[in-house]
């Protein structure tokens, strides 16, 4: 084996064990049950992009207790619908400032999803208040909002599906999602603006 | 940079699956565990939803707890080593309550005063907008916290709960695993499933939880100690069991007032007879009603035992029956000023929209029953133990006193540990039947 085969044979093994650990529909959380039309009714927009930032905000004493922590990732790429630049905000509890301070929560993105540099499709939604009075694009049912994408051998991106009761199921090519993704999104638009609602 | 194809990624992943056969196990840890000092549970009742608080019925292996503590406390103890008590408490889980079989029990605390720190090990809600997120547990360093987001409509069951709600028994369930250092399972389980609105399932254990808690602080030791049985005479406890150390024992209690975090009531040094079977040990002023364990001397979690209910005090008088209306008004209702103890005799019922000048008979009994008589509704089954007639004021209201150390017949003796329906049949010379009955109280009795 040439080393240049046993490097490709060992990237072939690592994506398939991510994959095994995201991908296999038995994977389940303790968030909402939701379809990918249920996503985008309960969300303001979704974005595919790099994570080019993570930060983490502690906020010693609120109304909702001392201690809270958020993680905030900020990704930069397309919106999912329009495929226009955008670079996005979103925010989910838990996180650490440093090695010594913070919580882990068990519901956030695990440490390899929200890694910087990762391409990832993101739901956020608008929300004044996700504890303690901290206001941001929430980050969607957490980990739940988070989905991994890779291209593949052809130069097409996938992602990667997180399992029964996710909104991105199985995984898909990012072509196929936008392509269902887009009908979705503009519904929820027309709905919102024939209730009067601001666009977002 | 030439990426991996997923082809041949996805292609080796299905081998892995199918190497993944049912029957394995898909438990994951998270790679800390909760030492026998730290795994205290108690609950900052804020819960908004009337349906997180509105199971009133006490249930008498969870002493002293109802509503949304007792839901949760259900979950923690799902978790135990061995079955809590008779197991009995909730109508789900056939099985009992008590399912973990490994050497990891919670130690029940009871109410907190607020929502904690990150190691305060406290169950509390969170005021905050709708994020996709049920719950969720926090683990600092040395304890956790566990919250539940309020923009959802919580229920405290404890049997079938309407499909908008959701379990807070389960989510609890699901939580406190987190708590204990399990992961998110593969497998449909405790650990695993997305909580749909409705879904009670979640509370009991499958074979993947338990097998995760006992990978986690191991199967339950033979030497761990194990209590069978707790008795109280109003001073002194005597535990009953297997394992405990014939010196320095540690008896731990539940708290019985709320506190932040604070430390477990415990007794130490405490002796054992019986070849250690047997404990006896005074209750400090700081116990309540709730779970009792014993720490022989150790630092494993074998060294301390599973949780086993323990009643100090009374169970809260509850409201069995609902009154009905009379010709003057929505009826009679009738209430009990006590302290239950049968040695301070101290009971008196009073009733208020009774019929002015009317007379009115109390009555008791040991069973709930539910059968239209006359104007209104007779809720105690035979036989039935009349008190001394009395006669309503003006403003239709009267006061029974009753006297325990007279009963009206020697089968209506009132005992320590009983629990006996109370209940109020009065004249209402205008109301077609002529009479009518207030509601009823189910009250137990202490020492």
């Amino acid at each position: 084996m040439t080393p240049r085969s046993s490097t490709r044979t060992l990237r072939i093994a690592l994506v398939a064990l991510l994959a095994l650990l995201v991908g296999l529909p038995t994977v389940h959380a303790q968030i909402l049950r939701l379809t990918l039309g249920q996503m985008v009714e309960r969300t303001d927009g979704a974005v595919i992009g790099t994570i080019i930032e993570r930060r983490v905000t502690h906020l010693e004493e609120t109304k909702d207790g001392p201690d809270l922590f958020f993680t905030t990732l900020v990704v930069e790429g397309e919106d999912l619908a329009t495929g226009a630049q955008t670079k996005v905000e979103v925010s989910f509890p838990g996180g650490f400032v440093d090695d010594e301070t913070g919580v882990w929560n068990s519901e956030a993105p695990s440490a390899e999803d929200q890694r910087l540099g990762n391409r990832i499709v993101a739901f956020w939604k608008e929300t004044a208040d996700m504890g303690g009075g901290f206001a941001s694009n929430a980050l969607y049912a957490s980990h739940g909002g988070l989905f991994r994408a890779f291209e593949d051998r052809w130069g097409r991106e996938v992602v990667l599906g997180r399992g029964e009761g996710y909104a991105i199921d199985h995984n898909r090519r990012l072509s196929t999602l936008r392509t269902e993704y887009r009908p979705l999104r503009e519904e929820v638009e027309r709905k919102r603006k024939e209730a009067g609602e601001a666009p977002r | 940079m030439r990426r991996p194809p997923l082809a041949a990624a996805t292609l080796a992943t299905g081998v892995v699956a199918l190497a993944l056969a049912p029957g394995s196990s898909s438990y994951d840890l998270l790679g800390h565990t909760l030492g026998p000092l730290v795994r205290d549970v108690r609950v900052f009742n804020d819960f908004e939803d009337p349906s997180a608080n509105d199971n009133l019925l006490p249930e008498p292996m969870f002493p002293g707890a109802v509503g949304a503590p007792l839901a949760i406390w259900k979950a923690a103890v799902e978790w135990g080593s061995a079955l809590h008590g008779d197991g009995t408490g909730d109508p789900t889980q056939q099985d009992g309550l008590g399912s973990g079989e490994a050497n990891f029990d919670f130690s029940w605390q009871g109410l907190a005063s607020g929502p904690g720190g990150l190691t305060d090990n406290t169950h509390s809600s969170i005021h905050a907008d709708d994020v996709g997120v049920l719950a969720f547990a926090e683990f600092g360093q040395g304890g956790w916290r566990i919250r539940y987001y309020e923009n959802w409509t919580w229920d405290d069951g404890p049997g079938a709960i309407p499909a908008q709600h959701y379990d807070l028994q389960s989510c609890a369930a699901h939580e406190l695993g987190h708590a204990l250092g399990l992961g998110h399972s593969s497998f449909l389980t405790t650990m695993s499933a997305v909580q749909s609105g409705g879904d009670t399932s979640k509370r009991s254990l499958l074979t993947d939880d338990r097998l995760g808690v006992q990978a986690l602080y191991g199967v339950r030791s033979a030497l761990k100690p194990r209590v069978t049985g707790a008795s109280w005479n109003g001073v002194t406890l005597t535990l009953t069991g297997t394992g405990f150390s014939a010196t320095n024992n540690e008896v731990w209690f539940t708290r019985a007032t709320p506190a932040a975090s604070g430390q477990i009531p415990k007794v130490t040094g405490v002796p054992s007879s019986g070849s250690g079977t047997l404990i006896t040990v005074a209750v400090p002023q700081d116990a309540g009603s709730g779970d009792v364990l014993v720490r022989v001397p150790g630092s494993s979690g074998a060294s301390l035992s599973n949780a086993w209910p323990l009643l100090i005090g009374c169970q809260p008088i509850v409201p069995t029956c609902p009154t009905t209306a009379n010709s003057a008004g929505p009826g009679a209702v009738l209430s009990a000023t006590t302290s239950q103890s049968v040695a301070a005799n101290d009971l008196v019922l009073s009733a208020t929209g009774v019929l002015p000048g009317q007379f009115a008979l109390a009555f008791y009994g040991s069973s709930p029953a539910s059968q239209p008589v006359a104007g209104g509704t007779l809720c105690i089954g035979a036989p039935l133990h009349r008190l001394p007639p009395v006669q309503a004021d003006g403003l239709g209201q009267l006061v029974v006193p009753v006297d325990l150390t007279a009963p009206p017949a020697p089968a209506a003796t009132i005992q320590p540990g009983q629990t006996w329906h109370f209940q109020l049949w009065y004249r209402d010379p205008a109301g077609g039947a002529g009479s009518d009955f207030s509601n009823a109280l189910a009250i137990p009795f202490c020492p």
